[in-house]
C-alpha cells in the first residue's frame, strides 16, 4: 500500500524495537542495521516535515496553532507518498475540533503497541530523568504531554499523552481506524508469531526466513551493543542508556506498592481488558 | 500612504509597514512592500504546500489569522493582513518565510545561517533550527565581534565568483533559556510573538554595516554525544551541506533556479572551508565552541 503506517504508542512501549524490527526486515542484508540509520520516516511530531510543506518556522507558532495544521500535513502525506512510510508517533489519539483528528486516518493503518504499565512506569523514570513517583503521577496524568516547555527550543511539537489508559483508550475506542493491537510482552514471548503478524498487517511479503533474521537483528542484545559502541541519536540526555534492560517484570524489584497502586487505580479496568491483571 | 526606507540584504527596501528591525536607509528602492489585495491562488504553480505556493517568481504564503503574502520577481511584496491581525505576527513572518521567498527569486544563495564579521572575513554559523547558530553567534558579539545576519544569511557572488555576505536585520532573535545563559536582560525585549519565550534583541552597535567576503561555513548540529565532534568538509559533501542547509530550499521555483541554485553551491564549495560541529543536545557549550573555531581561524593565518 502507498500511504502511512503510524507505529503508535505510549513511549517506551516497544516503539523503537519494532522500528528496528521493521527497518531488518526490509533491508534483507546479512548484518543488523545501524539503528542511527534506522529507513523507517521519522516521529509525528519532528518539525522537518511540517515545515517543508508548511513554509514557515514551526517554532514560531504557538502549541495549539501547530495543532491546528498537523493534520493536513499528515493527510497530504499520506496522499502524496508513492511507498508506505513507517511513521512513530507518541500523540494519543486526540482531535484539534469535533471532528478532526489530529492523525487522519485516510490512507492509513494503525500498530498500536502496548506494554505492561508497571514495566512502562520504570522505564519512563528512567528516560525523563524523573523519580518514580513524578513518573506514575505522569501515567495517571489525563493532561500528561511530552515537550510542553515554551522557554526554549523544543526538537518536537508538543505531544499530548494523557494518562496511560487514556492513551491506550484514544487509539482503541476511536471508530475507524484500521488498527492491529500489539503487546509487547508477545513481541518478547512469542516472537515469530506476533512479528509474522506484523508482517502480514503491514501488508509486506511474509517470509519466514525473513522475519526470523530480522527479529535476530533487532534483539535487545544486538540493539544495546550497538548503542554502547556507538551511541543512539535518540537517547534521551536525561538517561545513561536507551536501551536499558529490555525484561518485563521488573516493576516488582522496583516500585513501592503505593506506586502499583496508584497506576492500577487509575489504569486497571484497561489493564484488565488487556490482560495485565 | 506613508512609506518607510530601509536597507536589507544589500537592498533597498521601501514598505507602506514600519519595519524598526531594519536599518533606515534612502535610496531607489529595490523591493516594495505594501498593503492591498492579490489573487487567489498562482496560475501555475511548481510547488504547492500546506500554506505557500510557488511558481516562476512568484510566491503565496497564506497564514490563518495573521496574512496572506504575495512576493513576485523579488521586486514586489504585498500583504493582505487578517481582521484585528498582530502585526508583530506579521512582520516576523515577512521578514522570515517571505523575504527568503523574494531572495530566492533574486537568485541570492540563501543559507540557514547566522553571520559574523571576524578579521579573516565574514564566518557562517548554520544548521537547522535548534542546532544553536543564534545563541553561538550572540556569544561572539559578546566577545567583541559584529553581527550581519541572524538566522537568514544572504550570499551574492562577484563576477570572478567569489561569494559576499550582506547584512541583514539590526537584531537577533533568543530563545529565553539562551537569553539568561548570556546573561542578556530580556526584561524590556520584545518577544517575537504574544505566546512565545523568543525575544527580539536589538543589535545597535553590534550589528556590522558592510558586506565583505565569505571565508567559511560552521553547519551546526546536535546529538546525544558527550563531546563536540568537530571536523572538516570535504569536496562534494561541502555542496551537499549546503544544500541541506538552503533556507527554505523548497521555495525555489523550477528547474531553472534549481540548476543556478546548484551552481552556486560549487562556486561556494571552492572558495569557502566549511565545517560540521555536532554539540551535545540539551547542554551550553558555546564558549568551547567559540574556542574551536577562534583556534581554527588562527591557524588560516599560521
Amino acid at each position: 500500500m502507498a500511504g502511512i503506517i503510524w507505529l503508535a504508542s505510549y513511549p517506551k512501549s516497544g516503539n523503537t524495537w519494532m522500528r528496528t524490527f521493521i527497518s531488518n526486515y526490509m533491508s534483507q542484508k546479512d548484518e543488523p542495521v545501524n539503528i542511527n540509520e534506522l529507513s523507517t520516516d521519522g516521529i509525528a511530531s519532528g518539525r522537518k516535515v511540517f515545515e517543508d510543506m508548511v513554509g514557515i518556522e514551526s517554532s514560531y507558532l504557538t502549541h495549539d496553532e501547530a495543532d491546528k495544521l498537523r493534520p493536513e500535513v499528515y493527510a497530504r502525506l499520506a496522499e502524496e507518498t508513492d511507498r508506505t512510510l513507517f511513521v512513530k508517533v507518541h500523540d494519543a489519539y486526540t482531535y484539534i475540533d469535533e471532528s478532526t483528528p489530529l492523525i487522519p486516518n485516510k490512507n492509513c493503518k494503525f500498530v498500536y503497541i502496548v506494554r505492561n504499565p508497571l514495566d512502562v512506569a520504570v522505564s519512563l523514570s528512567f528516560h525523563i530523568g524523573s523519580s518514580l513517583d513524578k513518573a506514575v503521577d505522569y501515567m495517571c496524568d489525563d493532561e500528561y504531554c511530552f515537550s510542553k516547555n515554551k522557554y526554549k527550543y523544543l526538537e518536537q511539537f508538543r505531544q499530548k499523552l494523557l494518562s496511560w489508559s487514556g492513551h491506550v483508550q484514544s487509539y482503541l475506542g476511536s471508530e475507524g481506524l484500521d488498527l492491529k493491537l500489539i503487546r509487547y510482552e508477545d513481541m518478547k514471548y512469542d516472537t515469530l508469531n506476533t512479528f509474522t503478524e506484523i508482517v502480514g498487517f503491514c501488508g509486506l511479503e511474509i517470509d519466514e526466513s525473513r522475519v526470523k533474521k530480522a527479529i535476530e537483528f533487532s534483539d535487545f542484545k544486538v540493539l544495546k551493543k550497538q548503542e554502547d559502541e556507538h551511541g543512539f541519536k535518540e537517547k534521551s540526555h536525561h538517561s545513561q542508556n536507551f536501551f536499558r534492560e529490555g525484561k518485563t517484570g521488573s516493576w516488582k524489584d522496583r516500585l513501592t506498592q503505593e506506586q502499583v497502586k496508584k497506576i492500577i487505580d487509575k489504569n486497571g479496568k484497561v489493564m484488565k481488558e488487556l490482560g495485565y491483571l | 500612504m506613508k512609506s518607510y526606507n530601509y536597507k536589507a540584504y544589500g537592498l533597498n527596501i521601501q514598505s507602506e509597514i514600519e519595519l524598526p528591525e531594519l536599518v533606515p536607509y534612502q535610496g531607489k528602492p529595490d523591493i516594495n512592500i505594501k498593503i492591498g489585495k492579490f489573487k487567489e491562488k498562482l496560475d501555475n504553480p511548481v510547488k504547492k504546500g500546506i500554506r505557500f505556493e510557488v511558481a516562476d517568481k512568484e510566491f503565496i504564503l497564506r497564514l490563518d489569522n495573521i496574512a496572506r503574502f504575495y512576493a513576485k520577481d523579488g521586486e514586489e511584496i504585498i500583504i493582505e493582513p487578517c481582521k484585528n491581525c498582530d502585526m508583530d505576527d506579521v512582520r516576523l513572518f515577512l521578514l522570515g518565510s517571505v523575504f527568503g521567498a523574494v531572495l530566492h527569486q533574486r537568485e541570492h544563495f540563501v543559507l540557514h545561517a547566522s553571520t559574523i564579521e571576524t578579521p579573516m572575513g565574514a564566518i557562517c554559523i548554520s544548521g537547522p533550527s535548534g542546532a544553536g547558530k543564534s545563541t553561538l553567534t550572540k556569544s561572539f558579539s559578546n566577545k567583541g565581534y559584529k553581527i550581519l545576519c541572524d538566522d537568514v544569511t544572504s550570499i551574492t557572488f562577484d563576477g570572478e565568483g567569489n561569494p559576499f555576505v550582506s547584512p541583514g536585520f539590526d537584531k537577533i532573535k533568543l530563545w529565553e533559556d539562551s537569553a539568561k545563559y548570556l546573561n542578556q536582560d530580556i526584561e524590556n525585549a520584545q518577544k517575537i510573538r504574544k505566546g512565545i519565550q523568543k525575544y527580539n534583541i536589538k543589535l545597535g552597535e553590534s550589528f556590522s554595516g558592510t558586506s565583505m567576503p565569505l571565508s567559511a561555513v560552521f553547519v551546526l548540529g546536535t546529538n546525544s554525544i558527550e563531546e563536540i565532534i568537530f571536523r572538516k568538509i570535504e569536496s562534494f559533501h561541502k555542496i551537499q551541506a549546503l544544500i541541506n542547509n538552503t533556507y527554505r530550499i523548497n521555495f525555489l521555483s523550477g528547474t531553472e533556479s534549481r540548476e543556478t541554485h546548484l551552481k552556486q553551491c560549487g562556486k561556494i564549495s571552492k572558495k569557502v572551508k566549511m565545517y560540521g560541529m555536532i554539540r551535545p543536545r540539551n547542554t551550553f557549550v558555546v564558549d568551547r565552541m567559540m574556542e574551536i573555531i577562534e583556534s581554527e581561524m588562527a591557524s588560516w593565518q599560521a
